[in-house]
Order: C-alpha cells, then structure tokens, then sequence
C-alpha cells in the first residue's frame, strides 16, 4: 500500500513506545526514508522491529533488576506466611463484609502485604544499587500499587479456578510481586543513557 | 597487550560504512549503504541498536544536526568513527585476512 502520509498511529508507538531517550533521530530518519519509499506496510514494520529492538535491550539493560526481582519474589515464604493462624484470622476479618467490602478488604489486605515486602525489596535494590532518588522512588511506588491491586483483583479469580496448590504457592501467588518489584525498579531507576555522548548542536 | 572490543558482525557492517560515508553518516544514508553494499535490508531500529552499541563500546561518537521539515522537525544524529574505532576495524581485517589467507576453499573458483 502506497501513501503519501505515514500512518500517525505507527508514529505515535515508535515515539512512545521505544524506550530511551534518542528516539527524535529514529523516527525523523523513519519519516524521511519513508518520503523515499511511500510504503505503509515498510514503515509498520520498521517501527515493530524498532520497538522490538528498543524493548529487548533495554530489557538487557536492567536485567540485573530482573534477576532481583526474581531471588526477592522467590526468597519470601508465602506459604508459612498463608498457613500462619493470625495471617488467616485477619484475612477472615474480611470475610464477615458485606459484598463488595469484603472483596475490596482481601484485595487491600494482599496489596498491603506484597506493598510491604516491595517496600523493603526496592529499598535494598537503590540502596545497593547508590541510586535512591524521593521523586523517582516515589514514582516506582505507585506504579507498583497499581500493578498489585490489579495482580490481586486477579488472583481470587485464579483461586476459583482450583490450581494445584504447588503452583500456586510457587508461581502465581508471586506474580504480582514480581511484575510490581520489576516495574517499580524499572521506574526508580533510569537505565544508564547510552548515547550520553551525543553532542546537540550550539 | 591492548585492551580489545571484539566486532560483531553486524558492527563491522556498520564501521566499514560509516568509513565509507564520512561526514554524511546518519540513520537513512547508512542503512541504505548497508543494503546496497551487502544486499541486505536492515531495520533502522537494528542499526540503531548497534551504533548505541559501539558508542557504549567509544568505538563510535555521534552528534545532534538541526531539525528539518522533512523529517518532521526531528534532527539527524550524525556518527563518526572514533580513533579507537578506527584501530579496532584495522586490528578486525588484519585477523581476518589472516584466517582467509591459504585456504584452498576459497581461492579462485565459485563455492
């Protein structure tokens, strides 16, 4: 398909969603070629393997948050901690609610728990790490809230799907931990600019 | 003994053109130089990849030109290939000419 216009969808994900910071050469190369070329289905896929070039090395980049993320999310003991009477008796609280407080009391109850550990887990991360920062730590907690209370509004669903308790011990009741820890890494801390040497013009 | 920065393949590509184009050493001549000296087309997004590599390895340095309309008022990132960049491509043919040299398979006729 020939058109004089790259599609402004297409733009708008190569700008948004190639991470760093040098995208503006990217896509003004990306549109000048495109002048050349004319071909919509060229520039859609110039702009996916751009993304996917962009995800995989940042992703690279930080994988040594990841693998934290991991040891952090693997290391707590959920299961003593599920099977523990007062965790259950105040989960139990819960439970004598009025629908829907008692839902949002379980879901409040597990964020609040994984908050915790996150909480914790991030602080060990930037104080190794020397990059504890207010405002950017800040910014990695609240994007882990939501990603927990979204990870938690899931998991009783999960539950009704009756999975074996292994796997859900091991594997799902850590999700949501895991995906937060990573996010908020991702966010508290800014990947080392690559191109940092990169000179604009005076 | 020298601290080396082995080249992927890929990077070499890219030295070598950047070699070749100079002072105009920017994403879309480069890409295009790379698809008409190897036959290969190769996603700008990879290209990028691999220059922000080589600037991470300061084998390749790189600045910021002024916005054009023509590209939508975003600026060229011209690169250039550093004085250690330069000593690393000719450290890269001198190994490969001598893994090339007396090999009977590749002297003279078609493979």
């Amino acid at each position: 398909m020939k058109s004089s216009e790259p599609p402004p969808l297409a733009t708008w994900l190569l700008e948004h969603l190639v991470p760093g910071e040098k995208n503006e050469a990217l896509t003004g190369d990306l549109l000048e070629d495109f002048q050349r070329r004319g071909s919509v289905a060229w520039y859609w896929r110039q702009v996916f393997m751009a993304i996917l070039v962009g995800c995989y090395k940042e992703l690279r980049k930080r994988s040594g948050g990841i693998v934290f993320a991991i040891v952090c999310t693997g290391a707590i003991p959920w299961k003593q901690i599920w099977l523990n009477v007062e965790f259950e008796s105040l989960l139990h609280l819960g439970f004598k609610l009025a629908w829907p407080l008692s839902l949002i009391y379980q879901i409040a109850f597990f964020t609040l728990i994984d908050a915790v550990a996150l909480v914790a887990a991030l602080c060990v991360y930037l104080g190794v790490t020397q990059s504890f920062n207010l405002r950017r730590f800040l910014r990695g907690l609240l994007v882990a809230l939501l990603v927990l209370s979204l990870g938690n509004i899931v998991l009783p669903f999960l539950w009704v799907m009756q999975p074996s308790r292994f796997f859900f011990y091991y594997v799902v009741w850590r999700l949501p931990l895991f995906f937060g820890l990573v996010l908020a890494i991702w966010a508290a801390r800014p990947s080392t600019a690559t191109a940092e040497a990169t000179r604009r013009p005076a | 003994m020298s601290e080396r920065t082995h080249l992927g393949e890929l990077e070499l590509v890219v030295m070598l053109v950047l070699l070749r184009l100079g002072e105009n050493a920017y994403g879309v001549p480069i890409s295009r130089e790379i698809e008409l000296q190897s036959g290969r087309e190769v996603a700008l997004g990879s290209v990028y990849a691999t220059l922000d590599r080589l600037q991470e390895k300061g084998l390749v340095s790189s600045n910021l030109g002024e916005p054009t309309a023509e590209r939508g008022g975003r600026a060229k990132r011209y690169f250039r290939v550093t004085t250690k960049g330069l000593r690393e491509v000719r450290e890269t043919r001198q190994a490969l000419i001598k893994l090339w040299r007396g090999l009977r398979e590749l002297q003279g006729g078609r493979a």
